[in-house]
């Protein structure tokens, strides 16, 4: 496979999937009893909240690579993690609170699953201001690193709050079973793998920029 | 009523998420021309 073809599988991909996923949510999904068309939020703020999930594992992982092994390219792929996965948190806060407002009549409400999620912005948020407070390349990976780890702690709490406290917030991924019909279900999983292609794309893409950018911070140094 | 809000957070989907890549697309401009005044530098000093 050529190089150009690598590089446009996975913005290619996930055009045809968002195309898709998007199509299925107006057209082929039904519209929900009690909460009507606001539902349809859902689709796309599950996913948004599982890829950003994602992030801060691959982030976590690489939190602890990296200090295992010093490399950089993990470091890069620490960045890269946490910056996409403080935007994706971004757009699950906002179209959380779109589908609040509606539903339980309040944008916002401090419910066990709506704070912890919010923590987990402003640990993740903190990182990026951390890594660009700090000038030493070494220091600011070493110190990332530990805050992804830790920060990391977060997101099985985020997961778990909506069914270890009282919450008002659905769950709709149980043990025993999901809790939707079958084209609901047909489309909640096409917008799952759009935004999984998405992320793939989007992090590949990252992680390059970053790896792109430190090799000219080098060579500007070299010649000084 | 409860169409707006689903417009609005569709509408904040999509300029998120394509506002983050056009950032990106952008940083990636900057480094190019980065690498080509480097470039041409280099090239200078080498001469």
């Amino acid at each position: 496979m050529s190089a150009l073809n690598r590089s446009t599988i996975f913005p290619g991909l996930s055009a045809l999937l968002i195309s898709a996923a998007i199509g299925m949510v107006f057209f082929y999904a039904p519209l929900e009893k009690t909460m009507g068309s606001v539902q349809k939020i859902f689709y796309f703020h599950l996913p948004l909240a599982l890829t950003a999930f994602l992030s801060f594992f691959v982030a976590f992982i690489s939190g602890i690579m990296y200090l295992r092994s010093r490399k950089r390219i993990w470091d890069a792929r620490l960045a890269s993690s946490v910056e996409i996965g403080v935007v994706l948190t971004t757009l699950v806060l906002i179209t959380g609170s779109l589908w609040g407002k509606p539903i339980w009549n309040t944008y916002w409400t401090w419910d066990p699953r709506l704070t912890t999620s919010l923590i987990l912005w402003f640990i993740f948020a903190s990182c990026l201001i951390l890594r660009s407070a700090v000038d030493d390349e070494g220091k600011r990976a070493t110190y990332s690193a530990v805050l992804a780890i830790v920060g990391f702690i977060d997101v099985p709490i985020v997961f778990l709050s909506a069914r270890l406290w009282r919450s008002i917030h659905p769950t709709v991924i149980r043990a025993d079973s999901i809790g939707l019909e079958f084209s609901m279900l047909m489309t909640l999983l096409v917008c799952m793998a759009a935004m999984l292609a998405f992320w793939v794309g989007l992090y590949k893409f990252r992680v390059s920029l970053q790896l792109q950018e430190a090799e000219v911070n080098d060579l500007i140094n070299q010649k000084r | 009523m409860k169409d707006t809000f689903l417009i609005i957070a569709y509408m904040a989907i999509w300029i998120g998420l394509s506002g983050y890549v056009a950032t990106l697309a952008h940083q990636q401009r900057k480094l190019s021309l980065r690498i080509d005044i480097l470039h041409k530098r280099f090239k200078a000093e080498e001469d």
